[in-house]
C-alpha cells in the first residue's frame, strides 16, 4: 500500500486487480475500440492529406483575378430592355504590385506569386496543341506550387526564350529537353522557346496543358506588358482558404477563388468522409462506454457487501463515488494505451501490404503522438463518464441493505 | 444540541422507527428509551422480528430514526448531516458483524487498518504500526483468502479494536494509529 496514494486510488486498483479476468477483458475491449479509432484516424488522415496534396500539386490555395467586367447602361437610360453580358477579355490586375506588397504582409499567407497566363498554341512541326501559357517568377511560384521538385528532366530555368513543359505535352509533340517549341497566342504574337525542363505534376490534364515561361516572356506574348492576370497565394492553413479569400476579396475588390471553392465537389467528399468517420468514432466510443459501464455495474453489485462494510467503517459517499470513477478512468487509460499499441501494429502491417507496383508506399501514413494523447485522454474521460452511473449507485447504497446482502 | 459531558456514551430518547409497507406505515420501534454508561455491557434479547437489528442499525448510525433523539457521547445525531453522521460512525462506532465481513481485495492487516484509512484518507506508518500491534503474532500481510477459515471468528473483533469503540463501552479514548 503506497503511503502517498489516497484511499480511493488504493481501493480502485485493488478492486480492479481482484477482479482480474473481468478487468482484463474490459481493458482488451476498450483497447480494441481505441485501436480501431486510432487506426482509422491515422489511415483517413493519411489518405486525406495525400488526396489534398495531389489536388493542390498543380493549383494554388487562393487565386486572385481581376473583377469581371460588367456592361452597364448610361445613367438614366432605361430604353434598353436587355443588357448583354460582356465577353471577358484578358486584362491585368490594377495596381498589382501594391496588392502584392499588402498580401505579403498578411501572417496567414506563406507565399505570393504573380502570374501572367492565357491561351496559346504550341506548335512543333506538323503538331500543334492548345495550351495554357503561364508566365511565372520561378522562385515565388515554387513556394506556391513546388514546380522545381516535380521536374523530371532538365531543370527549372526560365530565362528569356526558355520554357518548361509537362511530360504529356512533350510526348504529344515528340519533344524533349533542349528541343525548340513555337508558341502562338490569340493576339498574333509568337515566340520560339527552348525546352529547359519537363515536369510531372501528377495530373495528366495539367501535364498536357501547362507551359511555363518567365513572367516577362508571358507578358510580352499575351500583350500584358507590366501586368499580371492573376496572383497565386499559398497559405499556412489550407483549410482557412475560403474565409481568407472572402476577406481578401472584400479588401482588394478582386475576385478571390479558394481551392475549396474551385474543388467544391472534392471538398464536399472530404467533409462527408470526415463526418462519416466521426460518426463511426462516436459509436465505437459509445460501445466502449457501455462496455465499461456494464462491467462496473456488475462490479458494484458484486461488491455491494464490501461497499456496505466500508460505509459502516466511515467511508463517505464521496470516497465510494471516486473509487468507482477512478476504476472507469483507469480502465479507459490502460485500454487506450493497449489500443494505441495495437493501432501501431496494424499500421505497420498496413505499410507492408499497401504498396504501389514499384514497391513504394501508396501514401504516407503515420500515428501522430498527439493522436495517442487525444485517444488516451478521450478514453479516460469516456471511462470516467461511463463509471458515473455505477459509481453513483455504489455511493448511494444503503449500508444496512448492502451488508445484509 | 450537545449534552453536558458525563459518563453516558449512548442515550436513546423515545426512538421510533417506521417503514412504509405499500400504502400503510409499519412501526417497528415504538418509543425506545435506553441509556448506556461507559464500560457497561448490554445484551439485546428478543424474538425474531422484534426489531433488534433495526435498533442496532439506528445505534450504529447506519439508519435514521423516524422520531426521537439519539445521543452518541452526548452529541445529538438526528440533526447531523449525512457527512457528519458518516464521520461520527467511522470515528466512534465499532461493529462486530454476525458473519465475517472483510474486504478480500485487501490484506488482513489492511483490513485492520481500514477504519483509520478511510478516516484519514491515505495510509501512514503510524497507522500500519497500530494495526500491526493489534495483529500481534499473526502473519501481518497474509491475504484474507488464505486465512479465511482462521480469521472467521477473530478478525472482526480486531477491526473493532483498531478504531476503539466507545459505544461498546470499551472505555478507550481515541488514539491516533
Amino acid at each position: 500500500m503506497s503511503p502517498w496514494l489516497p484511499f480511493e486510488w488504493i481501493a480502485a486498483t485493488r478492486f480492479l486487480r481482484e477482479g482480474r479476468t473481468q478487468s482484463l477483458l474490459i481493458i482488451v475491449g476498450v483497447g480494441v475500440g481505441v485501436s480501431v479509432i486510432v487506426f482509422m484516424s491515422a489511415l483517413l488522415s493519411g489518405l486525406q492529406s495525400n488526396l489534398v496534396k495531389r489536388t493542390l500539386s498543380s493549383q494554388s490555395h487562393i487565386v486572385l483575378l481581376p473583377p469581371e467586367e460588367i456592361a452597364r447602361p448610361l445613367d438614366g437610360d432605361k430604353s434598353g430592355p436587355l443588357i448583354q453580358k460582356q465577353a471577358q477579355r484578358l486584362r491585368s490586375i490594377d495596381q498589382w504590385q501594391n496588392i502584392r506588397g499588402r498580401l505579403e504582409k498578411m501572417p496567414e499567407i506563406a507565399a505570393v506569386s504573380p502570374v501572367a497566363s492565357g491561351p496559346a498554341f504550341a506548335v512543333r512541326g506538323d503538331a500543334n496543341k492548345s495550351v495554357s501559357l503561364i508566365g511565372i517568377e520561378p522562385e515565388n511560384y515554387n513556394r506556391v506550387i513546388g514546380l522545381e521538385e516535380r521536374i523530371v528532366a532538365g531543370r527549372l530555368r526560365l530565362n528569356a526564350g526558355e520554357a518548361v513543359i509537362g511530360i504529356e505535352l512533350a510526348k504529344d509533340l515528340g519533344a524533349t529537353v533542349g528541343d525548340k517549341l513555337r508558341l502562338n497566342t490569340g493576339n498574333g504574337a509568337n515566340d520560339t522557346l527552348t525546352i529547359t525542363g519537363l515536369f510531372d505534376l501528377g495530373n495528366k490534364g495539367v501535364n498536357a496543358r501547362n507551359v511555363y515561361v518567365g513572367l516577362r516572356s508571358a507578358q510580352s506574348l499575351l500583350d500584358l506588358v507590366g501586368g499580371v492576370s492573376s496572383i497565386d497565394l499559398s497559405l499556412r492553413d489550407i483549410y482557412a482558404a475560403e474565409g481568407l479569400a472572402l476577406k481578401i476579396a472584400a479588401e482588394t475588390g478582386l475576385q478571390a477563388d479558394s481551392w475549396i471553392k474551385t474543388n467544391a465537389q472534392f471538398f464536399t467528399a472530404l467533409t462527408s468522409q470526415r463526418i462519416s468517420s466521426n460518426v463511426i468514432r462516436f459509436f465505437i466510443g459509445l460501445s466502449v462506454a457501455f462496455g465499461i459501464a456494464s462491467v462496473l455495474v456488475v462490479s458494484v453489485v458484486q461488491r455491494s457487501k464490501e461497499i456496505g462494510i466500508l460505509r459502516a467503517m466511515g467511508a463517505s459517499r464521496g470516497q465510494m463515488l471516486r473509487t468507482f470513477l477512478l476504476q472507469g478512468g483507469i480502465v479507459g487509460l490502460l485500454g487506450s494505451l493497449l489500443g494505441s499499441a495495437l493501432a501501431w501494429s496494424f499500421l505497420a502491417i498496413w505499410r507492408m501490404l499497401a504498396l504501389n507496383p514499384d514497391g513504394t508506399p501508396m501514401f504516407m501514413i503515420s500515428v501522430e503522438p498527439g493522436l495517442i494523447v487525444i485517444a488516451a485522454g478521450g478514453a479516460t474521460l469516456v471511462g470516467i463518464l461511463a463509471a458515473l452511473m455505477p459509481a453513483r449507485r455504489a455511493a448511494n447504497l444503503d449500508p444496512v441493505v448492502a451488508i445484509r446482502g | 444540541m450537545a449534552e453536558t459531558p458525563n459518563n453516558t456514551v449512548l442515550r436513546l430518547n423515545a426512538i421510533r422507527k417506521s417503514y412504509l409497507s405499500g400504502e400503510s406505515e409499519l412501526e417497528v420501534l415504538h418509543g425506545i428509551d435506553l441509556t448506556l454508561e461507559r464500560g457497561e455491557f448490554a445484551a439485546l434479547i428478543g424474538p425474531s422480528g422484534s426489531g433488534k437489528s433495526t435498533l442496532l442499525n439506528l445505534i450504529g448510525l447506519l439508519d435514521r430514526p423516524t422520531a426521537g433523539q439519539l445521543f452518541i457521547d452526548g452529541e445529538e445525531t438526528s440533526t447531523l448531516a449525512e457527512s457528519s453522521i458518516t464521520k461520527l460512525r467511522g470515528q466512534r462506532i465499532g461493529f462486530v458483524f454476525q458473519h465475517h465481513c472483510l474486504i478480500p481485495a485487501f490484506s488482513a492487516l489492511e483490513n485492520v487498518m481500514m477504519p483509520l484509512l478511510v478516516d484519514r484518507g491515505r495510509p501512514d506508518a503510524a497507522m500500519r504500526q497500530r494495526a500491526a500491534e493489534l495483529w500481534q503474532r499473526e502473519q501481518a500481510d497474509a491475504r484474507w483468502k488464505q486465512l479465511i477459515a482462521e480469521l472467521r471468528q477473530r478478525t472482526p473483533v480486531r477491526i473493532d479494536e483498531s478504531h476503539y469503540a466507545p459505544t461498546r463501552g470499551s472505555g478507550e479514548k481515541p488514539r491516533a494509529g
